[in-house]
């Protein structure tokens, strides 16, 4: 979405063929239908699928419960608001209430089909978990959106209720931590398919990392006053996103694969290469931002006064610039995790099915 | 909020959330093994989360509304290991049959 790029003033083609212009959702107009149609698909696939089976599980009821609001936040990224503030307050709709209402509920049911899969747990006991889940996420997600109210030109009670329930928000993380830690314990960290275990516990305390401690380290309206859009927050993004999302879907995909490619076990050395080289490319890049983010909320904002000038030799103090070489060099070691994941996924199985298909041939004899 | 006392305050912040999250591991893997020094371990690290809320609260800048906050929650944060693992231990414990 970044190849195309405009000089001069801006048009309604440019929305159309460049971009919206709005961070997270810039993607322009046709490429932002197509997300709506994707969705769309997705609904109608939940939805025909419960039809079919003329059965609506705890699991699917909450689904497309949840796919409502996800089909319609995604709505606010459409209109050109002119006033800034008006245009901040549903933008942020969009971007916290899809991360951390929307998405957590569906990152939950997706988990929640994985565990009656992976661990064989009993769907009474994950239904009731991903109860609890919903009402823990949403009591605490929902109103959590004041937190990104306190610096856009909103009433000042949103510094309360934002900090308030952001302050609540590590709790229910914590209980799914204890949660992961009793599942790996009680199945002694066996199962048919351990990346998708292994990845599965990496989410639980990934979110809890990245969500609840770097998340809380800068959340409260004082501290957040100093470090609100530095690369402290990036780092707190990055590690939050990749704990609750990243680590979920990459556990799933290794469940589908499971199934598609119909293996009893989920073996092989590429998967612990993958794990290991991701995790510490990741936590090596969002400790670097940290550091780069430390440096500009102590340089740039409260030692500087967040003016031009401080900004610029903030981004020139040798603390900020280490940290992001830093952030690049772990960059490679993703990527390098990535290009192995990669190659995980398009080889999995495959090799035992090919010499599965020589050895029959070696058995049936010359033709 | 000098300079200074942003970094401390954001890191003991930070101190209080990891301190939470290994309170929470400690105890999970004590019961597990059933190993004292593990659930031992835990409450020292639960005592050392309440000494930070103590240090928030005691040496900040932040207005009194947040360290009250900070204080409740981590008299919050307390039960929610053990409540947490005695109710999975039940939610897993096979359903009796109905008569």
């Amino acid at each position: 979405m970044f190849i195309f790029v405009q000089y001069g003033p801006a048009t309604q083609t440019t929305l159309w063929l460049i971009n919206q212009g709005r961070k997270y959702v810039e993607a322009p107009r046709w490429a932002a239908l197509g997300v709506v149609l994707v969705v769309l698909v997705f609904v109608y696939n939940v939805v025909a699928t419960a039809v079919r089976a003329k059965k609506v599980t705890g699991i699917m009821a909450v689904l497309m419960v949840d796919l409502v609001p996800l089909f319609a936040l995604y709505l606010i990224a459409f209109p050109s608001i002119t006033n800034m503030s008006e245009d901040l307050y549903w933008w942020w709709w969009l971007v916290h209430l899809w991360v951390e209402a929307t998405w957590e509920i569906l990152i939950g049911c997706i988990m929640a089909l994985a565990l009656m899969q992976l661990l064989g747990t009993s769907r009474r006991i994950v239904e009731t978990w991903l109860y609890i889940e919903v009402a823990l996420v949403l009591g605490t997600g929902i109103l959590g959106l004041g937190h990104h109210y306190f610096w856009i030109g909103t009433p000042s009670y949103w510094l309360a209720i934002g900090g308030f329930f952001s302050a609540l928000e590590p709790l229910p993380l914590l209980g799914m931590v204890v949660h992961a830690v009793y599942d790996a314990g009680t199945h002694r960290m066996k199962t048919t398919n351990k990346p998708a275990f292994y990845w599965m516990i990496a989410e639980a305390f990934g979110n809890f990392l990245g969500g609840g401690l770097f998340g809380f380290m800068m959340t409260l309206p004082q501290i957040n006053l100093f470090t609100h859009g530095t690369q402290w927050t990036v780092s707190h993004g990055h590690f939050a996103f990749w704990g609750a999302y990243g680590c979920g879907v990459l556990s799933v995909i290794y469940l589908a694969l499971q199934k598609s490619r119909s293996l009893q076990e989920v073996q092989g050395t590429a998967w612990k290469w993958s794990f290991a080289l991701l995790n510490i490319g990741l936590v090596g890049m969002v400790g670097a931002l940290l550091v780069s983010g430390i440096a500009q909320a102590f340089y740039e904002r409260a030692m500087g006064g967040s003016t031009l000038q401080a900004f610029i030799e903030a981004q020139r103090n040798p603390w900020f610039v280490q940290g992001m070489v830093m952030r690049l060099v772990f960059g490679f070691v993703f990527v390098a995790g990535y290009v192995v994941l990669v190659y995980d996924l398009l080889t999995l199985g495959r090799q035992r099915t090919a010499e599965k298909a020589l050895t029959a041939r070696v058995a049936r004899g010359p033709a | 909020m000098t300079p200074l006392q942003l970094l401390a305050t954001s890191f003991l912040l930070g101190f209080f959330v990891l301190l939470a999250g290994c309170y929470g591991v400690l105890y999970c893997l004590g019961r597990l093994g059933t190993s004292v020094t593990m659930l031992r371990g835990s409450y020292i690290a639960y005592v050392l989360q309440a000494l930070v809320a103590v240090g928030i609260a005691a040496s900040t800048p932040l207005e009194l509304w947040w360290k009250v906050l900070v204080v409740a929650s981590c008299i919050a944060y307390l039960p929610i290991p053990p409540v947490t693992w005695r109710y999975l231990e039940k939610l897993h414990q096979p359903k009796e049959p109905q008569p």
